[in-house]
């Protein structure tokens, strides 16, 4: 029994053994140790002031050795992300930069990872209230990924700069050049995703500028024009339709808008999945519930 | 007399592990089932690293998604797959390995000497038997859990913040692991007897389970307590699953936590088929 109870043992141990040779430097050993090192990272971001130089220091030579290790993995860059965020938590905002202007330049043809390090830089100007450093940065993000979700928010984003600074004539005029920017990209790619994001973003911005009929011809558009499952997904046909009633009856005191947006949409698309909730929303446009007034 | 009952509990769980330290045929089918259950946790465990992700990474994704096959998300699915593959594992690979130890424990005490082919030639040939108790014994099991699930859904309705309705929902909600060990005693008392009559005597299942009842209900007290000791050893495991819930910063625990529920829970199995069947060997030798 003993040579079986060692043959079982050696078997275990050496399958163990191997598999874990096979993944000493690999992504999912990377994975664990930037978890266990976040998880460091996570206590002394609860309360950064609060923190020890010493314990930023030990955080920071575990990302860099973290970097080092894992040269080779897919998660490396996301190291660099991490390191900057620690300089940055420790308000080493310059070192931050570095860190994630490093990562940009040895990530080139990853766009997540320098989307994520612009955004980081754009924080670290923020917070030290930079704001035409910031602006600056947005354009960074403007011009090399305009299509990424936070390209696509950039004039909105300065526009709240503006706001912030109370600048109110640059944040109009920023937003009145969001609604052509939006408006020519939706006409320049109709029937595409980036006219799809265009009109929404058309929406948005029209919303902010308080142009309430404007924006419901906007919902229109994107109702008749984009009535596909994959751009009218449940949480994007929510969004329209909770915004198009909420401006008809709140903005407009009109709910007439909203129903004939409604009923252009049932007629031109009679069976689509989505008219069910279009008739009962008609319905209770037409009838609103009586609200009980108290006595 | 109490005194004298807990004596022979113990006592016969000394003999039993005596008999299984003291007897390799009677131990290896329990060493082998640990050895396999190891083994599966094992590539389980490497499933969502290189080059087992190859194989298992597709499934993974396709079944529970992408995050599952990262650190420490994947921490969350291994006990998941284990408990799902328990059932059809303790069915048709532990009832067999259970089944060639009692032949081996049958044979030694009936003073025969012990051949390895013997033993598995007569471990086949009732190990249909032993399967279709080991289908009945799930079944039960399943059912129980049911009802106690609906127990559950109705515990979860109650809106008491306070008194005894609240306690009543706390028991109930918060100690569900212990509710299952409970069942699981009861259910292994049940059935107690079935196999080791299956094997001892060579009968069928529904004769073995007529002449397992009444053997329980000769001997229920000594039957359950044994279950009952034996079965409170697995309530450590218990504790350490729930602190490796609660304590989320050390998510390897879980793989610590399977491993030793593997080894204790074979361990019960071993100690109480070897006490109940010596038991019923003897009962009926004094027959």
């Amino acid at each position: 029994m003993k040579k079986t109870l060692i043959l079982y043992i050696e078997i275990l141990v050496g399958l163990g053994l191997v598999l874990m040779v096979f993944n000493i430097n690999g992504d999912y050993a990377a994975e664990k140790q930037l978890w266990r090192i976040d998880r460091e990272f996570a206590t002394i971001a609860q309360d950064p002031k609060a923190s020890p130089d010493a314990a930023y220091d030990r955080v920071i030579k575990k990302y860099e050795h973290f970097i080092k290790r894992f040269a080779h993995s897919r998660l490396q860059p996301l190291g660099y992300i991490f390191l900057g965020r620690v300089y940055s938590t420790h308000q080493d905002y310059r070192h931050g930069r570095s860190i994630f202007e490093t990562a940009i330049a040895r990530n080139k043809d990853k766009s997540t990872i320098c989307l994520m390090a612009l955004s980081e830089i754009g924080k670290t100007y923020v917070l030290e209230q930079n704001f035409p450093k910031v602006l600056e940065t947005y354009d960074r993000v403007f011009k090399s990924y305009p299509q990424s979700d936070i390209g696509w928010r950039v004039p909105l984003l300065k526009a709240s700069i503006y706001s912030l600074q109370k600048k109110e004539d640059l944040k109009q005029q920023t937003l009145a050049d969001a609604v052509a920017y939006y408006k020519s990209m939706s006409q320049k790619n109709k029937k595409s995703l980036v006219g799809f994001v265009a009109l929404r973003f058309l929406a948005e911005t029209q919303i902010i500028l308080k142009q309430w009929q404007d924006a419901e011809d906007t919902f229109r558009t994107i109702l008749i024009e984009y009535p596909d499952p994959q751009y009218l997904t449940p949480s994007s046909a929510a969004w329209i339709l909770r915004s198009v009633n909420v401006i008809a009856i709140n903005e407009l005191k009109n709910p007439q808008v909203a129903m004939g947006i409604y009923q252009q949409f049932i007629q031109t698309y009679p069976r689509h999945r989505l008219n069910k909730t279009l008739s009962v929303l008609v319905d209770t446009l037409k009838n609103p519930p009586k609200t009980k007034t108290a006595k | 007399m109490k005194t004298n009952q807990d004596q022979r509990i113990f006592s016969a769980l000394n003999h039993a592990i005596t008999t299984l330290a003291g007897n390799p045929p009677i131990l290896l089918p329990y060493i082998t089932l640990a050895f396999i259950q190891l083994f599966i946790l094992e590539i389980f465990f490497f499933s969502p690293q290189f080059p087992l992700s190859f194989i298992f990474g597709p499934i993974v994704r396709k079944l529970w998604g992408e995050q599952f096959l990262h650190y420490p998300v994947n921490f969350m699915l291994l006990p998941r797959i284990w408990q799902a593959i328990q059932t059809p594992f303790y069915i048709f690979v532990s009832s067999f390995f259970i089944c060639l130890s009692l032949t081996a424990l049958v044979a030694i005490n009936e003073g025969q000497t012990v051949k390895k082919e013997d033993l598995r030639k007569k471990a086949r040939g009732l190990y249909i038997q032993v399967l279709a108790a080991a289908f009945c014994a799930f079944l039960l099991l399943f059912l129980i859990f049911q009802l106690f699930e609906l127990v559950q859904n109705r515990a979860v309705l109650i809106r008491a913040t306070s008194g005894v309705t609240y306690l009543i929902k706390r028991i109930v909600l918060d100690g569900s692991a212990y509710w299952g060990l409970a069942i699981s005693i009861v259910v292994t008392t049940i059935f107690a007897y079935i196999i080791p009559i299956i094997i001892a005597d060579s009968r069928k299942f529904f004769p073995a389970f007529k002449a397992g009842l009444k053997m329980l209900g000769r001997s229920f007290w000594f039957t359950f307590g044994l279950i009952i000791v034996a079965y409170l050893c697995y309530v450590p495991i218990i504790l350490l699953r729930q602190l490796s819930l609660v304590y989320t910063a050390m998510p390897d625990l879980t793989l610590l936590t399977l491993i030793l529920s593997i080894l204790v829970m074979i361990a019960i199995d071993a100690v109480v088929y070897t006490a109940l069947t010596t038991f019923y060997l003897m009962q009926k030798e004094n027959q």
